[in-house]
């Protein structure tokens, strides 16, 4: 069987969780910019946790099945209709449910957060390029073509894998979810040049309150931060960027780097988001307003390993 | 920076646990693991042992990265970088191949050789003769995939930064900022003058390495002009590209796990 898309909203994208292991090559990791809604979506419908699915970005998307098909939507929420022999219905979010034969999934706009993830049981077929089939639009890696998708293409869907049975998520998870999603502060490490920045930064950057700006794509997401300033001297030599890095270019700007965003960069890094929150990136939506509270690597660690401990105790790998 | 390079080869080699990445500088090693399968703890004295120098040898010297352990989005104190400007020395890897690159400083392919000529108080002719004459190094590959960084920029052709980045730089644009050098393989951002653009591919996903440059490399760039810019583009590309439409894709190493 196979999924066509009618239309692609702003930005469709075939993701999975990404290509680590290529950075020296330059090649950042990609993949699903929010990967906790992709693992959940796919742990829902029985797949793996990296079956590759479709990234819906904020406009919602239109897409069409030539065969029955069983799939799960998680992200941001979009009111998501169904339409069969000129009937339409809502579907809902965070459940399995049947697309069957001929019909039409209308994913609207999303009314909190960016990208909605919209998977299928088995996964849609994806060549693999160095090792993953996430799209990196800007390079032209991975999905189909290394494009985003556009209407009329037809995106087969994995059957032979034989994918385990589909599962409900229980109210405390779906709140607990929808909580991690709307989060409006970043929990923040410190960063490597934190001590070359001027005045007191650790301060500052706990009295910022962020403004996401819309100039914000796969590669980082742009903020208003009134209170930072970056150190003398401006940019300087590339150096590695680490994921969740939130960097200064210059006063009053700030830059968090996505999973399509550069390895090296020359700008300053004030702090780095603790990977609990990295989902939550990519879910910061334009004119959004977000504070970022300090922790340290021991804190990170215990948040993320609860994090992952509570998935799997809802939702277990299948 | 030949250190990074043999650090990574070295940590590479020694298969930590819960190693997933590494990123490379002129003399910064990023390693990011999976602190689901390694602590902080554990995955510092693994590189560590990894990063031992063999019996005899020396110590790690002055000014090199010590290696810690840094997760995405845990990135630990590293060392300063020695100066702000990169090293000059040349490379040690023992890789290096002695490759030449074609390179168009003509319209519209150099957007700010202009402005770098003024700025630097040169004639357009005589920054692309300095460009032409100098044999660049890679130093590492970053940024975007396959982008270069190369070592070996006249002193002279130091020229900052655009104020403001560019939204799409175009593919195989050549571009300077302080003392770095570089080649973007893809159309991305970027806020590097922009003083030429080489027609050939310099990243193909499908071929090993991918990447057209590797560390350790020596360039030179060859000057060629519009026309032969444009036929050199169609022929590189052309053979290069997959065919495309609504054909499915097939997967070719299988699914992930």
């Amino acid at each position: 069987m196979s999924v066509r898309v009618l239309h692609p909203g702003l930005l469709l994208t075939l993701q999975d969780l990404g290509r680590p292991g290529h950075a020296a090559e330059g090649v950042p990791v990609s993949g699903a910019a929010d990967a906790l809604s992709l693992v959940v979506a796919n742990r829902l419908l029985g797949n793996a946790d990296g079956a590759p699915a479709l990234e819906a970005t904020l406009l919602g998307a239109r897409l069409a099945f030539d065969a029955d098909a069983t799939l799960c939507l998680a992200g941001a929420p979009a009111r998501a209709r169904l339409l069969l022999d000129g009937v339409e219905v809502d579907v809902p979010r965070l459940a399995p449910f049947a697309a069957p034969r001929g019909s039409t999934l209308t994913l609207g706009p999303a009314s909190v957060g960016v990208r909605t993830y919209v998977a299928a049981a088995g996964g849609f077929a994806a060549e693999r390029i160095l090792g993953s089939a996430a799209t990196h639009v800007a390079a032209g890696l991975g999905g189909l073509d290394g494009r985003a998708l556009r209407a009329g293409d037809e995106l087969p869907v994995e059957r032979r894998a034989g994918p385990g049975r589909p599962r409900a998520l229980a109210a405390p998870a779906r709140a607990w979810l929808d909580a991690r999603l709307g989060r409006r502060t970043l929990r923040l490490l410190p960063g490597p040049d934190l001590e070359e920045f001027p005045g007191d930064a650790r301060a500052q950057l706990a009295r910022t309150r962020f403004e996401v700006l819309d100039r914000s794509d796969r590669t980082g997401v742009r903020l208003r931060a009134p209170d930072l300033a970056p150190p003398a001297g401006g940019a300087r030599v590339s150096r590695p960027m680490p994921r969740g890095a939130l960097e200064v270019p210059g006063p009053g700007e700030a830059l968090l780097l996505l999973p399509d965003g550069p390895t090296t960069g020359g700008y300053a890094v004030l702090a780095v988001v603790a990977q609990v929150d990295h989902p939550r990136l990519g879910q910061l939506r334009p004119r959004e307003r977000l504070r970022a509270a300090w922790t340290s690597l021991a804190e990170a660690r215990t948040l993320r390993a609860e994090a992952e401990a509570r998935l799997a105790r809802w939702l277990p790998p299948a | 920076m030949a250190r990074v390079h043999a650090a990574w080869a070295r940590v590479r080699r020694a298969e930590v646990v819960g190693l997933v990445d590494g990123t490379l500088s002129y003399a910064r090693l990023l390693l990011a693991f999976d602190l689901t399968r390694t602590t902080p703890s554990a995955a510092e004295t693994e590189v560590e042992r990894a990063l031992a120098p063999p019996e005899g040898a020396h110590a790690q010297g002055p000014g090199e990265e010590g290696p810690g352990a840094e997760g995405p989005g845990t990135e630990g104190p590293g060392a300063d970088e020695a100066a702000s400007a990169p090293p000059t020395a040349v490379l040690g890897t023992g890789l290096g191949r002695e490759l030449t690159l074609p390179v168009c400083f003509e319209a519209p392919h150099a957007p700010d050789l202009d402005d770098v000529a003024r700025a630097v108080g040169l004639a357009r002719e005589e920054v692309v003769a300095l460009l032409t004459a100098t044999p660049f190094t890679v130093a590492f590959l970053g940024f975007s995939p396959g982008f270069p960084y190369l070592l070996g920029l006249p002193p002279r052709l130091r020229v900052p930064r655009l104020a403001s980045p560019r939204r799409v730089v175009p593919a195989g644009s050549l571009g300077l900022a302080g003392a770095q050098a570089g080649l973007y393989p893809s159309p991305t951002p970027g806020g590097w003058r922009l003083v030429g653009a080489t027609p050939e591919r310099l990243f193909d996903a499908r071929r090993t390495p991918a990447g057209r440059l590797a560390p350790g490399d020596r360039l030179r760039l060859r000057p060629i002009d519009a026309a032969a810019y444009a036929a050199s583009h169609a022929a590189s590309h052309a053979a290069a590209h997959a065919p495309s439409g609504a054909a499915p894709a097939t997967p070719r190493e299988g699914r992930s796990a």
